[in-house]
């Protein structure tokens, strides 16, 4: 079965290095995955983070034939699980799935049980972009909202202080548009929203929690971080289109400690991209509002470089720290 | 009509067989989990969310709900018998509820609760079915200055629901904040009261504190008093409630129903004061208020209606508004976008199937649970016959296996055992643990919200005074806080120890 599984882990592996890259010879590992694969996930059970891990752990599952197991070890705004699988064995079978949050740490915390150079990037497959809403009761769009602000202090409200949220936004009120804002933090993303539905904050910031409000009409989406506007929304204007270019992106990362077999790390990387582009998982995550990439393991390692770069100089415009 | 209509086209869903048969497995796996300590639903769903993949999204939530409301029912087995309350909802039900169990009527008490979440769940889920929409509008009312007025009133319920000192009542309640400070500050992000332990980061888990406080502890004194004290083994009682019993608890019940059922629709986890709300309730509406905590079969009536009610009522947020109201619900939320359905406004009006379905679901569920629960009572009575002695090794083993599925985290069972040693010695010089956990519970959100609302207002108390919903509950809880100093004030010093 072993031998059997491996042949077709190979086969299909590299079908889809030939059909997603050009050029990338991908060498697979006869022998992997020998055990059963277990994925760190540095957040809660049922957010997005842990939702897309048990998606891509049960198709490995299906595709490898070996148990794939999901653990959550929430702590440390995501460094708890950072830390084990930084120091796990490199083998392939410890993976960590964590979100913006492992770029962004790199300049919010002052202190971190692990250095991102003990940690390989595998995948980044998915992204949301960083949106602003309010309530239909206010001006609906961001230049009209902005006047009707008239630089007097409006509040928003985020999933709390050094989410990509928080910061995204208030980079943008603070650098781009000029506007004071004070950020009113909330425990999780949903509560930040139904502070806007009920109209309690002047504003509310999130990525994709926030698209069924907008796509129902209980909150007007005013601008999404991105290059091109979100399919889920298509109303809502990108931050370019509204004057103001800025993109700013959450995703989820799978991440293999340092010294993992870079074949190792490219067949995870080209099952993962596989995955996420299978019709059904496809179109299921499109229709959550996010956006699919299709990035090899080199260019997932560049990515995630530019934005520890970009998430550290919106942590340092903002000026908040982590002790 | 139309809501008749609605109901019939949810049950014709419901009652097909695959929906039958996965919504019996969910209830009958939640009542397990229920009853096993520690061992939440939490666990359970995100465990078996991948094996739900293959299934129709509408079967695959109506069996994720099976587990939920399944797991209140056995929850509150697990208190009524052995005193381990897994959550803080079920804090409230082994106050008067082991307290019947130790003197012989564990039947009773477990038949009331599940007679009493049963009528709760029928009709929170003829609530759902006919006000789901409006109601959901109201919620939103509630911002960060109603929701800290109804933490406030929440603590003056915990001073209430002391069954001695007031004063003992306060700093048991003093302490629990204190502890529920632990962790990230919600403004900075800073940690607090951790002392560097990584362990302490997060904060403490309130099941810590209900397995460590209540379970654990009871088992040292068990111990304590040998097994002589044990009643468990003597006898155990008509097994089913009579008809006086029932007659006793039937306003307690639909009282019960009622706090839960509008407690459960606030998005910011209302649910969890309903059953403290219903108790002080019912203690305050009864002839002799001193029956309470001496196994006063209302104390386990209402408060079990108002848990169940609210966990049903807890859906309206997340099926109406898409905001998930507490940590089981989120991994609905999680259930269902697996299964490509964005939860929010629309479902009710793009996917009547799934809402009428689930709907339906649950009080299709509710019944089954009631057949389930009611026959298996004398098999849980019986479990009291295991001697003592090995009784208490698998409570232990339970907690810790529990404990640590909840964060796969060695130190938590550490804390639980510290919490234990500490419940000990509570109890041993009169102090109350279920004061504390509900302090516990309220004071984060009551601090979070009270910095939220202030930073909203720029730091205008005003704020609570000016918003009529959150000045009329602070004014309730200066009533109540009133009715509970008053007499000790009258009676000077002597009487202040003993209400």
């Amino acid at each position: 079965m072993r031998i059997l599984n491996g042949v077709i882990a190979r086969i299909v592996g590299a079908g889809i290095a030939l059909s997603a890259y050009d050029g990338v010879a991908s060498a697979q590992v006869p022998t992997y995955p020998s055990d059963r694969i277990n994925m760190t996930v540095a957040f809660a059970a049922g957010g997005f983070v842990d939702t897309f891990a048990r998606i891509i752990g049960q198709k490995l599952n299906e595709k490898w034939g070996k148990a794939v197991t999901v653990e959550n070890k929430a702590g440390a705004g995501g460094n708890t699980a950072a830390t084990i699988v930084a120091n796990a064995k490199p083998d392939g079978l410890t993976l960590l799935v964590t979100s913006t949050a492992i770029a962004i740490n790199e300049t919010l915390y002052k202190k971190r049980d692990y250095t991102l150079d003990q940690l390989v990037p595998v995948a980044i497959a998915v992204s949301s972009p960083e949106t602003i809403a309010t309530h239909p009761s206010k001006p609906s769009n961001l230049k009209d909202y902005l006047s009707w602000a008239k630089k007097d202090e409006i509040t928003f409200a985020s999933a709390g202080v050094g989410s990509g949220s928080h910061l995204a936004t208030e980079y943008f009120m603070k650098r781009l548009a000029k506007q004071p804002a004070s950020h009113i933090p909330f425990r999780g993303g949903a509560l930040a929203v139904q502070a806007a539905l009920g109209n309690q904050v002047d504003l509310v910031a999130s990525s994709f929690g926030i698209i069924p409000q907008i796509a129902d009409g209980k909150l007007k989406g005013l601008a999404v971080a991105s290059e091109a506007r979100v399919a889920a929304m298509p109303d809502v204007p990108t931050y370019t289109e509204a004057g103001f270019p800025f993109v700013a992106e959450s995703w989820v990362a799978v991440i293999a400690p340092a010294k993992t077999p870079p074949a190792i790390v490219e067949q995870l990387n080209a099952a993962i991209n596989e995955i996420v582009n299978e019709p059904q998982t496809r179109e299921k995550l499109l229709g959550m509002g996010y956006q699919l990439h299709s990035r090899s393991a080199a260019q997932v390692a560049t990515y995630l470089n530019d934005e520890v770069a970009k998430w550290g100089e919106m942590v340092r415009t903002v000026g908040v720290t982590v002790e | 009509m139309e809501l008749l209509q609605n109901l019939g086209h949810g049950l014709g869903i419901a009652l097909s067989p695959t929906n039958i048969l996965l919504c019996f497995a969910g209830c009958m796996l939640g009542t397990l989990i229920g009853v096993l300590p520690g061992i939440g639903p939490i666990a359970t769903i995100a465990i078996l969310l991948p094996l739900t993949f293959g299934l129709d999204p509408t079967a695959a939530l109506i069996m994720l709900a099976g587990i939920y409301y399944g797991a209140q029912y056995g929850g509150s087995t697990a208190s009524i018998l052995l005193n381990i309350p897994g959550e803080s909802s079920a804090v409230v039900t082994a106050i008067d509820g082991h307290e019947m169990a130790r003197q012989g009527r564990a039947g009773i008490a477990l038949g009331i609760s599940a007679i009493g979440s049963f009528v709760a769940g029928t009709i929170a889920t003829l609530v759902i079915a006919a006000l789901a929409a409006p109601l959901a509008g109201i919620a939103l009312i509630f911002g960060p200055a109603e929701y800290f007025a109804l933490m406030l009133m929440g603590l003056a319920f915990a001073i209430l629901l002391a069954r001695g000192s007031v004063l003992k009542a306060v700093l048991m309640i003093l302490v629990g904040v204190l502890l529920s400070t632990v962790g990230p500050d919600l403004t900075t992000g800073q940690l607090r009261l951790t002392f560097g332990a990584t362990w302490l980061a997060d904060g403490i888990e309130v099941a810590l504190l209900g397995m460590g406080l209540f379970g654990i502890a009871e088992v040292f004194r068990s111990l304590e008093h040998g097994e002589a004290r044990q009643v468990r083994e003597t006898q155990v009682g008509r097994l089913l409630p009579g008809r006086a019993e029932l007659r006793a608890s039937a306003k307690p019940i639909l009282r019960g129903t009622l706090l839960g059922s509008i407690l459960g629709i606030l998005p910011g986890n209302g649910a969890v004061l309903a059953p403290y709300a219903s108790y002080t309730l019912e203690k305050r509406l009864a002839d002799n208020p001193r029956r309470f905590g001496h196994g006063a079969i209302e104390g386990v009536a209402g408060p079990e209606s108002a848990n169940n009610a609210g966990a049903q009522t807890s859906f309206i947020p997340l099926l109406t508004l898409g905001i998930p109201p507490n940590a089981v619900m989120a991994l609905m939320v999680g259930a269902m976008t697996i299964h490509g359905i964005v939860p929010g406004p629309q479902i009710m009006t793009k996917m009547p199937d799934l809402f009428w379905g689930l709907i339906a679901s649950m009080w299709v569920g509710n019944l089954m649970l009631l057949v389930i629960n009611l026959p298996a009572v004398g098999l849980w009575v019986k479990l009291l016959k295991v001697p003592y002695r090995l009784m208490f090794v698998g409570i232990v083993i339970f907690c810790c296996i529990g404990v640590y599925s909840i964060n796969n985290e060695p130190a938590d069972i550490l804390i639980m055992g510290a919490l234990a040693v500490f419940g000990y010695g509570l109890t041993k010089f009169g102090f109350e643990p279920a004061p504390l956990t509900l302090g516990f519970v309220l004071g984060r959100m009551m601090e979070e919200n009270l910095r939220q609302a202030l930073m909203i207002s720029r730091g205008n108390p005003m704020t609570f005074v000016e918003r009529p919903i959150a000045a009329g509950l602070i004014l309730i809880a200066c009533a109540m806080l009133t009715v509970a100093i008053l007499p000790v004030i009258r009676k000077g010093r002597d009487e202040v120890f003993s209400e």
